[in-house]
């Protein structure tokens, strides 16, 4: 069995110590709830929340500030972030010494919860972020990468969360979305089951693991020597089409379809 | 009111993209005042803004005016308003397309002119909106900034297309370090070559910030930081140090970034 490696040399922040909630009421702050002790010298140590918004490259920094009593619960500002759109994601950086910037502990990927939520149910990972652009006419597009980001059409009369709870989203798009991104994840991103940990968040991660959790008794196949190629996949191929196949079967996503107004996709 | 800034409707999109490719295949069309200033295919941005045509020399020029001009705009219509973009291309379509020395206009490719014309993403080719984006950003930068309006070098082609690093406040600053050659104003020989160097911008740099990214906070470094951390790679491209009046030699005071 492998043994991991932690070469970063950082320690995690479990993720039930910390907790993000926004105040429905005044959704364009958040507070944040977080162990004193995971700094340990405040004058040479920051703790920073980079908040991003699915599809967008845009990044949002908050400095937590250190009181007398530890560190401030805020309130912080969202800027212009809707927050159920948010992904927070939480880093202990130390300037001192000779090697300014290392990240001593992190947890990243943390969705808010509103006032009132379970804190406990707050860390989500979607396997793929919904965003609506102008895509001329393709009615979507898939951008590989952390996150998988799905991208509709603007143009549609039909909001992104409206898009993929239709059956016909289901039936037609995701499976081609599973089969793409388990390639990716696999082939592009080098996954393989030894490698899942609970700790592993990024996408190609998520898309392992959910892969596993659909189909127990059909492991990934293991990487030939050299990993995969172009011409030498008919294995992980059929592993894929196995999976889509089972993906289908479990929600029955045809028969969805078939009892489906398709005149609301649109 | 001719002269006030207005947006391309998607009519107004749709005939400017017709022109520009009437153009590239070698047929005449008028990118023109009457066609900018088309009711039927622009609309009158409100506060009204009185817009010029200037000769920008260089995208620090065109980034400086119309990030003014546009500010109010963009606040109501958000950053990515396809509209606001592409009209702008076409009332600078003199500056962005000039007439060559054969007499003929030769534009580039389409989405230059036409903001996230095709794919979304090539709304960070367009020549405008990186100008002023990155004027907004790091106004003293030379790699991004100092070449002409009416073209998008390799270099700031492969920066575009790595707009998450734009999130490190030094990055343009380092760049400049490496890759920018004052003496010549211009950038240095193999940064960009297709040929891989040790440390070049593009086949190395972004490489390893990825990299780093792993291990460290890279936000708020200065372009000292960020060039130690690089390693000895990027060394032999970075500029001879500017002398600074005061803080050299002695030990370094370890620094937290102010609070924001």
């Amino acid at each position: 069995m492998l043994k991991h490696l932690n070469y970063t040399d950082r320690k995690r922040i479990p993720r039930g110590e910390i907790a993000i909630k926004v105040d429905e009421a005044a959704p364009s702050h958040f507070s944040i709830t977080l162990p004193a002790d995971i700094v340990t010298d405040p004058q040479t140590q920051a703790v920073f929340v980079d908040i991003t918004s699915a599809g967008s490259s845009e990044m949002l920094r908050q400095r937590i500030a250190w009181e007398d009593a530890g560190l401030s619960c805020g309130p912080y500002s969202l800027g212009g972030i809707p927050w159920k759109r948010a992904i927070f994601d939480v880093k202990v950086v130390d300037y001192g010494g000779d090697d300014p910037g290392r990240i001593l502990r992190r947890c990243s990927r943390i969705r808010a919860n509103g006032a009132g939520q379970d804190a406990k149910g707050q860390v989500q990972h979607d396997l793929i972020v919904p965003v609506i652009e102008p895509l001329g006419e393709q009615m979507w597009c898939l951008r590989l990468g952390d996150p998988i980001t799905l991208v509709i059409n603007s143009s549609l009369a039909m909001t992104d969360d409206q898009f993929v709870a239709h059956p016909a989203f289901g039936a037609l798009v995701f499976p081609e979305i599973c089969r793409r991104a388990l390639e990716w994840a696999v082939m592009v991103e080098g996954r393989v089951a030894s490698d899942l940990t609970d700790d592993s968040l990024d996408a190609a991660s998520l898309w392992l693991r959910f892969a596993i959790d659909t189909s127990p008794a059909d492991p990934p196949p293991p990487t030939p020597p050299g990993g995969w190629s172009p011409d030498a996949r008919d294995e992980l191929d059929g592993w894929i089409a196995g999976v889509v196949d089972r993906v289908c079967k479990k929600h029955r996503l045809m028969t969805s379809l078939i009892g489906a107004k398709l005149e609301e996709f649109r | 009111m001719n002269n006030a800034l207005r947006r391309f409707n998607e009519a107004g999109i749709a005939e400017f993209v017709r022109r520009i490719q009437a153009l590239r295949s070698g047929d005449k069309a008028d990118i023109d005042d009457a066609f900018v200033t088309d009711p039927s295919l622009t609309e009158m941005i409100t506060p009204v803004v009185q817009m010029e045509r200037h000769e920008f020399q260089t995208k620090r020029d065109a980034g400086a005016y119309l990030s003014e001009k546009t500010r109010a705009a963009r606040k109501a219509l958000g950053d990515d308003d396809p509209g606001l973009w592409t009209w702008l291309s076409a009332w600078h379509w003199d500056v962005l397309c000039p007439v060559k020395k054969t007499g003929v206009r030769q534009p580039i490719s389409v989405f230059y002119y036409v903001y996230a014309y095709g794919i979304t993403r090539s709304k960070n080719q367009h020549l405008l909106a990186v100008s002023v984006k990155t004027w907004e950003r790091a106004p003293q930068s030379n790699v991004m900034l100092a070449s002409p309006v009416s073209t998008l070098t390799r270099a700031v082609h492969e920066i575009s297309a790595h707009l998450s690093v734009a999130r490190i406040k030094s990055v343009f600053d380092l760049i400049d370090v490496l890759y920018w050659d004052r003496k010549a104003a211009r950038i240095k020989r193999g940064a960009v070559s297709s040929t891989p160097r040790s440390g070049d911008l593009r086949n190395r740099f972004f490489l390893r910030l990825a990299q780093l990214e792993l291990t460290h906070d890279l936000t708020d470094l200065t372009a000292e930081q960020l060039l130690a951390l690089l390693g000895a790679e990027f060394q032999a491209w970075a500029s001879p140090p500017k002398k600074s009046g005061g803080g050299g030699g002695g030990p370094r005071r370890p620094r937290v970034p102010a609070a924001h």
